[in-house]
């Protein structure tokens, strides 16, 4: 029936615009009697020269699911005439026997009612063949090529145990799309699919079927009798007459047609539901139906005050997992108890459900001490051993320290409460500094400071100064040419000091011959000449060589002279003579040095 | 140890000398902080503008003047002070987090390019740090480069290691120099200006009847490229150009 909601929301459109005229509607059925595991194929055909065909009124099919099994339209435009035909298919499923009248069907047109004749059908009792013989049986019996079946694996349960309900379906043909399943109806039942589809071939007296299987977990909700109704499968088979059709050239395209509809049907089941029994049952028995196993743990052995402990009790085991409840955990003083949430974890294997289910709970002590969480007891009833189970766990200890914050009533962050941002309502600039670090002035900038300028270069100046020391010291040790040549003055000045002595003692041979050396070993020195082979003449050559001016080298060779001269004949030099000596001397030291 | 010995003495020196000079400035900012706390802004304002005018300044004094302004709604003059602020005392939260606000507050919104990774990360150094700090760190290795090199003069035997130690001090120390440089031309040679006026004109010449181009508002950073006469000129980072009167910017 559902599906003629849509079709009329169709029809309401189409219906929309129309032209009066000649309409006639028929109906018609494939067969006038039927068996309960029979089905009757109605065809309602509209008919007129009118472009929209307005919608048939159904009425109430007593006695008779109804099933689309779609439409088809024909249309034509002769001599700009319109005329048009729909014919709408349905299938009828008996759901009891007797006799029935269907329709009228009717529609309304322009204020026009047309209405079909009145249709009789017989419905016999099941496994009776109607007396018209059917061009197909697609009747669930073996030995066809489709058929279903609904099957349970007990008849009597307990009160939430697992009853599982199979529904198969068998085929040897192929079938045109996918067949639509209608699943029973269960009322009193708490259902839990278990997929996947189980598929296997069968072989059934000589004939090799395709089995699909499509499993259902139910769990009574209370006892008493059920019945699980008729599961349905709408399917599309090949339609063998007009495949087998004499004339190809009569439906050339029927290969391509869709196949022919079937409604199969299965026969209800009734199931017996036991009540769980009274006597043993215990006090804390929450209505757990299977077989479980329970265990407990907790985040942490030890705790401070006032710190949460989170508790985790898991149940595992084969039942209906999602109705199992929590333990109840005994009142424990001195520590507060928040339940946390829970989460299950259900599976199917082998097509029982089972599973866990974890109950979380949050501990938060309020004193120093042990804390003994338990005995946690769950119960269960077992349907194998037809009795309840008590599982005992043993308690949870924990000790607890004392705080090391003031304990008092602050807000203990339990897991689970959802963090808040912090919120701010309006910002305001952060508040002034109360004290400074001191006053200096604008632009009171290191870069500019002159101490540190000075504390920065005179290290360079060092350096420079050290290494250019160094490298003297380097050259005197290496180079004794220099070395000598830089001695050369200072050693002159030596003797011309010791020579001034000798003139205050008024030693003129000696005065003139520490004269004679000092000059003679400066020029030595300068020149990097050894000592032992100083000669006048050697010197007076050397001299000439470095481009030393004529008048210098005059100079030089009358002090010479000046020195033999008086090395010889001393007599004849006053202290006046030896003054002028020194100071010739000198000023030619001097001379030299600023030459070579 | 004998340098050390007369640095320490002059740091001394000039710090005794700071002492001498800090009693005023400490009883105006002290009256500055308390105006503030009694809500009295403007008292707050004059107190420390006084401190900054006789040149007795701290990365503080700025800080509580901007805070001032910013209670008198002059968000310019805020921005203002907390850049200079933020110069002396670059790593400062609240100084960040209340010249943050207060550029917030102001109405033009100019996009700063997009700084690549690694300029960001090489800025983020540089913007942590001020222009002394970065000084020291550069005297640091400078010195330490100088020292080595004069140790390296003695120990004949071992100079080669020494030189090579001070090349590779020598070369963060070239680093931090780049560092400083860049720091010292941005902050001392380029003048950036905050917007204290309301709002102002930007007009394409440095004259009142010049064509008026947009306008900008308090607190907007500008750069100065130019000055003519009583006018400024205004490079904004957003390829914008335009002459201002003097009046109406602070330089930083």
């Amino acid at each position: 029936m559902k599906y003629f909601i849509p079709f009329l929301l169709f029809f309401s459109f189409v219906a929309g615009i129309s032209y009066a005229d000649d309409i006639t509607i028929s109906a018609d059925v494939d067969k006038q009697e039927a068996s309960l595991d029979d089905q009757i194929t109605l065809t309602i055909t509209v008919s007129g020269n009118v472009s929209n065909i307005p919608q048939p009124d159904m009425p109430e099919l007593k006695g008779f699911t109804a099933y689309s099994s779609g439409r088809s339209q024909n249309l034509s435009i002769i001599n700009g005439q319109v005329s048009s035909s729909v014919s709408f298919t349905f299938i009828l499923v008996p759901n009891s026997q007797g006799e029935y009248s269907l329709g009228p069907f009717s529609i309304n047109y322009k204020g026009k009612a047309y209405s079909t004749e009145l249709i009789n059908i017989k419905v016999l009792p099941r496994g009776l063949q109607s007396s018209v013989p059917e061009e197909q049986n697609t009747q669930p019996q073996h030995g066809k090529e489709l058929f279903i079946e609904a099957y349970v694996n007990k008849l009597r349960a307990y009160v939430n145990e697992q009853i599982t309900l199979t529904f198969a379906v068998y085929q040897a043909v192929n079938l045109f799309d996918n067949p639509v399943y209608n699943p029973p109806s269960t009322t009193g039942f708490w259902l839990e699919d278990m997929p996947p589809q189980k598929k296997y071939y069968k072989v059934i007296n000589g004939t090799k079927y395709l089995v699909t299987e499509i499993k259902t977990a139910l769990f009574a909700t209370g006892p008493g009798e059920f019945t699980i109704g008729q599961a349905r499968l709408e399917a599309a088979v090949e339609d063998m007459n007009r495949f087998l059709s004499n004339n190809p050239f009569d439906d050339p395209f029927s290969m391509f047609k869709r196949g022919k509809s079937v409604i199969l049907a299965t026969d209800p089941i009734k199931v017996e539901i036991m009540p769980l029994p009274e006597q043993n049952k215990p006090l804390g028995f929450k209505g757990g139906v299977g077989n479980f196993d329970i265990s407990v743990s907790a985040d942490k052995n030890t705790v401070e005050e006032n710190q949460p402990v989170s508790l985790k009790i898991k149940i595992k085991g084969k039942g209906n997992i999602k109705t199992v409840s929590s333990p109840v955990i005994p009142d424990i003083q001195d520590a507060k108890f928040y339940e946390s949430g829970s989460s299950e974890n259900i599976s199917k294997d082998n097509y029982i459900v089972q599973g866990e289910k974890v109950f979380e709970k949050v501990i938060i002590p309020k004193k120093e001490g042990i804390l003994t969480i338990g005995q946690i007891e769950y119960d269960y009833f077992d349907p194998v051993l037809k009795d309840y189970v008590k599982k005992k766990l043993d308690p949870v200890i924990i000790s607890v320290s004392k705080s090391k914050e003031e304990p008092a009533e602050k807000t203990v962050s339990v897991p689970g409460v959802a963090k808040e941002d912090v919120e701010l309502f309006k910002r305001d600039i952060a508040y002034i500094k109360m004290f400074s670090s001191g006053f200096g002035p604008r632009n009171n900038f290191l870069y500019r400071n002159r101490i540190f300028l000075l504390i920065n270069i005179l290290p360079l100046f060092i350096l420079v100064f050290l290494y250019l020391y160094e490298l003297r010291r380097a050259k005197f040790r290496t180079d004794v040419g220099y070395a000598r040549s830089m001695r050369a003055k200072s050693s002159a000045a030596k003797r011309l000091k010791a020579a001034k002595k000798i003139m205050d003692k008024n030693m003129t041979k000696e005065f003139y011959t520490e004269i004679y050396k000092a000059v003679i070993e400066y020029i030595a020195d300068k020149l990097n000449i050894p000592h032992p082979s100083i000669t006048k003449d050697l010197l007076e050559h050397k001299l000439a060589e470095i481009e030393i001016s004529r008048e210098v080298t005059e100079k030089v060779r009358a002090l010479f002279d000046a020195c033999d001269m008086a090395r010889f004949a001393s007599a004849g030099f006053t202290k006046d003579d030896m003054h002028k000596t020194l100071k010739e001397t000198e000023e030619i030291i001097t001379l030299l040095e600023r030459r070579i | 140890m004998k340098k050390i010995l007369v640095f320490s003495f002059l740091i001394f020196f000039m710090s005794a000398g700071v002492l001498i000079a800090a009693e005023i400035p400490e009883e105006l900012y002290k009256k500055g902080a308390s105006s503030y706390e009694n809500g009295d802004y403007e008292k707050a304002v004059s107190f420390y503008e006084q401190l900054v005018k006789i040149n007795r300044i701290s990365p503080e004094v700025f800080y509580n003047l901007g805070n001032s302004y910013f209670k008198l709604k002059k968000t310019g003059k805020a921005v203002l002070n907390y850049e200079r602020a933020l110069r002396l005392d670059p790593r400062d939260r609240d100084i960040q987090l209340n010249l943050r606000l207060a550029r917030s507050m102001s109405v033009d919104k100019i996009n700063a390019p997009e700084k690549g990774f690694v300029l960001a990360a090489v800025l983020f150094l540089y913007d942590k740090v001020a222009v002394n700090e970065l000084t020291a760190v550069c005297s640091f290795f400078y010195l330490a480069v100088i020292f080595i090199l004069i140790f390296s003069i003695f120990f004949v035997a071992k100079r080669k290691n020494f030189v090579y130690t001070a090349g590779s001090l020598g070369v963060i120390c070239f680093i931090f120099l780049i560092f400083l440089s860049a720091k010292i031309r941005d902050e001392n040679f380029t003048k950036t200006g905050i917007i204290t006026a309301e709002k102002i004109d930007v007009r394409s010449g440095p004259k009142q009847d010049y064509l008026l181009q947009f306008s900008l508002h308090e607190g907007t950073e500008v750069r100065i490229i130019k000055e003519a006469q009583e006018w400024y000129e205004i490079d904004l980072s957003s390829d914008l150009k335009g002459w201002i009167p003097k009046a109406s910017v602070d330089i930083i």
